[in-house]
This record gives C-alpha cells, sequence and structure tokens, in this order.
C-alpha cells in the first residue's frame, strides 16, 4: 500500500552530503517532513526518499544545515501523468475501459432460469425475449411485473415467476402450474370389463353385480362387474358399476438390440478453435463453421470476461477443441441393461405390482433379442358406459 | 519549565501514577532485536548503520548494532529497525 502511495504522490530520492547530516533529519523532523527509508552511507553522507511535494522544503532545509543536496532518482507523481497526457489514446482507452465496466452492469448479459426442469432451456429464453427480457437490455427500466404477466399468458405450464437481478445476471425462478387433478365423472350405467387377460384373484365391488369369482381366468374386454342389476321384485335397474377386481396378468415384452458400440476419443488429432462473443454477437476466428464435421467430439469451453456475482462483461472468448473418434465394439452385454429398463417401463406402465420377472436373450442375424416375460398383479377392471 | 516537569514527575511517583501520562519521558517499546520504537525524543544526534544517537533532552540514547536503519520517523516517534545488540544511557 504504501508502495501504491508512492507512486500516486511520486518518489525522489536523494543523496545529502554535508559536515552534519543529523541536523539535516532533525530540521525534517521538526518541520514533520515526512522521510523515506534514510539510509546513512557514510558520517556525512545520507540517502534518503521524500515525495515530490515536499522536494522544495527539502532543498531549503539542506541548504539551512549546510548540506550539498544530489537528486537520484524520481518515480510516480507528476512524472507519470506526463506520460499518461502524451500517450492520450491509452489514457482515453483506460477510461473508456472504466466507463465499459461501469455501464455493462446495468445490461443483462447473462439469464439464468431456475425452476419447471420440464420446460426446456431453449423454450423459456425465447418466451423471455418475447416478453421483454433478452441479453443485451437495459434491466433499471425492466417492469417485472409486466414481464411477469406477459410470460405467464404466453406460457401456460407455468404459475409464478420472480426476476432477480444479480450484476449482470437475471436470474428467473419459475413456479410450474400443478396439474389438474382428474375429477371422476359419475354419470349414467355402466360395465367393468377386463382390460387385459388373467386370472381374477380378488374382487371389491361398491355396486354392480359380479359376475366373476377369484381364479377364475377372464380374456380382455370380458364383463367382470354387471351394471344391470337383476331383481326378483322387479324388472333390472342400471346401475354405474364400481369397484377393482384384481388378478394376476403376463406380458411378454421382446426388444432387438443391436452389437454395443461405443466411441473412443483421445487428444492425438485435436485441433481448437476460437471465438469471441460480443453480447448476442459471435465472431469466429475461423472459417467453415457452419459445416458440420462428423467422426468428431467438439467440447466447448466459454471464458466470460467478469467476476462471478459481481459484474460480467458482454464478452466471451469461446474455445472450441475437435477431438476425432472412431468407433469400437464393446464387450460387455446389453441384454441385462435393456432387461432392467424394459422392467422399469412395465412397472410404470401397469397399475398394480411385478410379482415375478425373467429374462431371457437370443442372437438372431448378429442381433440380440432380449425376451422379458413377467407376471403382475394389476386392477385390470376398466368402466364401459353402457349405451342405451 | 524544567522545575514544572520535575515537579509533575515527582507527583506522578508520589500518587502511583505512571510517568508517561504525565510528563514528556521516554519511551522504548523493543520487538525482539529487530525493532526499537522510541516516543517523546528530543532529535538525533547521530546516525550510522552501527551505531545511532537519539537525544532524550536529559541524556541520550545510544543505539549499537548492525544494518541500523529508519523504518519511519516524525517529530515525537522514530522507529528503528536492523540488529540491535546494546542499548545505553549516555
Amino acid at each position: 500500500m504504501a508502495r501504491v502511495e508512492e507512486n500516486i504522490r511520486g518518489l525522489v530520492r536523494a543523496e545529502l552530503r554535508g559536515p552534519e547530516p543529523e541536523k539535516l533529519l532533525n530540521a525534517c523532523l521538526a518541520e514533520n517532513l515526512p522521510l523515506i527509508r534514510p539510509e546513512s552511507m557514510d558520517r556525512w553522507t545520507l540517502r534518503l526518499g521524500v515525495y515530490e511535494g515536499d522536494l522544495q522544503r527539502l532543498e531549503e532545509l539542506a541548504a539551512k544545515c549546510g548540506c550539498e543536496l544530489r537528486l537520484l532518482s524520481r518515480r510516480g507523481g507528476s512524472r507519470v501523468g506526463k506520460l499518461l497526457l502524451r500517450r492520450f489514446g491509452l489514457l482515453l482507452a483506460a477510461f473508456a475501459a472504466l466507463a465499459l465496466l461501469l455501464s455493462a452492469s446495468l445490461f443483462v448479459w447473462e439469464i439464468r432460469p431456475v425452476g419447471a426442469e420440464e420446460i426446456s432451456r431453449g423454450e423459456l429464453l425465447r418466451a423471455l425475449e418475447e416478453s421483454g427480457l433478452r441479453i443485451g437490455c437495459f434491466w433499471p427500466t425492466l417492469d417485472a411485473d409486466a414481464l411477469r404477466d406477459r410470460m405467464l399468458l404466453r406460457e401456460p405450464r407455468l404459475a409464478w415467476l420472480a426476476v432477480n437481478i444479480h450484476g449482470s445476471v437475471a436470474e428467473v425462478r419459475l413456479l410450474p402450474r400443478a396439474e389438474k387433478p382428474e375429477i371422476p365423472q359419475d354419470g349414467g350405467a355402466a360395465d367393468l370389463r377386463a382390460c387385459r387377460a388373467g386370472v381374477v384373484r380378488n374382487v371389491s365391488a361398491r355396486s354392480g353385480q359380479v359376475l366373476v369369482q377369484p381364479g377364475q381366468a377372464v380374456t380382455a374386454g370380458e364383463l367382470l362387474v354387471s351394471g344391470s342389476v337383476e331383481s326378483i321384485t322387479a324388472a333390472p335397474r342400471r346401475v354405474r358399476a364400481q369397484g377393482e377386481v384384481w388378478a394376476d396378468t403376463w406380458y411378454e415384452l421382446t426388444a432387438l438390440c443391436p452389437p454395443p458400440q461405443g466411441k473412443e476419443s483421445g487428444k492425438a488429432g485435436a485441433r481448437g478453435r476460437l471465438a469471441l462473443k460480443i453480447g448476442g454477437k459471435r465472431i469466429n476466428f475461423y472459417q467453415n463453421g457452419g459445416k458440420t464435421i462428423d467422426g468428431c467430439d467438439k467440447i466447448v469451453h466459454e471464458y466470460n470476461l467478469g467476476i462471478e456475482g459481481l459484474f460480467r462483461l458482454p464478452l466471451s472468448i469461446v474455445r472450441e477443441e475437435l477431438r476425432p473418434y472412431r468407433v469400437k465394439e464393446l464387450s460387455r452385454d446389453p441384454a441385462e441393461e435393456i432387461g432392467q429398463r424394459m422392467l422399469a417401463s412395465l412397472a410404470e406402465h401397469i397399475e398394480g405390482e411385478i410379482v415375478s420377472s425373467s429374462l431371457s436373450t437370443a442372437q438372431v442375424d448378429g442381433m440380440t433379442v432380449v425376451t422379458l416375460r413377467a407376471q403382475c398383479r394389476e386392477d385390470i377392471a376398466q368402466t364401459v358406459d353402457i349405451t342405451p | 519549565m524544567k522545575k514544572i516537569k520535575g515537579l509533575c514527575e515527582d507527583l506522578a511517583e508520589r500518587l502511583e501514577l505512571p510517568k508517561e501520562a504525565v510528563g514528556d519521558a521516554v519511551r522504548l517499546t523493543a520487538v525482539g532485536d529487530r525493532r526499537l520504537l522510541i516516543e517523546n525524543h528530543c532529535g538525533l544526534l547521530a546516525y550510522g548503520t552501527e551505531e545511532i544517537r537519539v537525544s532524550t533532552g536529559r541524556g541520550q540514547i545510544v543505539l549499537r548494532g548492525t544494518e541500523l536503519g529508519m523504518r519511519a520517523m516524525n517529530r515525537a516517534e522514530l522507529l528503528i529497525t536492523g540488529r540491535l545488540q546494546s542499548l545505553a544511557w549516555e
């Protein structure tokens, strides 16, 4: 810090020679003249530093004390100012950089959506741009309420949003709209029919006439609980059959998979290329940027100019690394992995549980055929309206 | 003036008050053998890399050592650095 002060105020190093240099030191102390790093060279010689503004006083005191003053060096102060004035372009660039730095924080240079993962980033950014929040916009004039209203009208999957500005980063907090619950229609007469074949294990009917017994095999579409209830005193009356019919069902899922392949890439033969992004514009320092490059992995590194959380300049350097890769066959067996995925998919699909499962594989024409057989227990009752 | 100073110091001694609170007594603060702060001095009498003499008004402090130098100085304080070997009152 002391060195910075010395550079700003300007430091002059001088050599003083006289019969009693201590007298000069005492005179400086009495005058409250700050001396910087005084060094005694010999009995009659003293070297010391003073600020540029105090040089004249030092010269006067040296003359009073009978010392001879010789300037050794000068650093900082008016000398730097004069040098800067001579380099007007440099000074102007420094001021321009400072002005850019100060003004850049008033613009949005990054939009960071948080929440609502079901809506893609691209969709969100497009909707935000159409609503008024875009890269490079002047955030002090941004009306967050109007933006929110426009966004909620434009994007029905959103329930709420809020915009927080940190430096040049606009953080958009999103709250997705909750799905409406399905309201059961309690309409006219209906039957319960089997949605798939199986062996009935348990019947629990709240209304309607039960037509199946536990242990009975049923086919898809067979009537399980009838909406037409017999009466010994009157004509059959029509009701809406309600209840659950749990049955054991069997599934057989088959998948074909090619031999597993993987990519092998290395740094050998890799090449890099650079681009500069200014706001929303990009300047490529290479040719044929629009061409697709086959057989290469593209790794993109983007370096923003700024300090995270404090400010961000609208400048970033993009470095793209292109690494050639080659395809090779993997030795691992994909059947297990595919079987697990099929099982997970089945568990999501049925309204019940998987009781047991088995997996088998076969090789057909160089392809692996994976077959999953599963026994499930599920509610097979499906409401079918009775048309009069 | 000297009489008044002496009177103040006598009074401080009788009342068991610290002398630096009453008079302009010289105060030395040493940090190991590398740094010495002298407060309430009355000027420099000699300045060299091996010997520094500081006036106290009633005598002088003689500092001897090697690579002696002054880091900071003003009307009331002197900060001396270097390798201190001896300190004497003369």
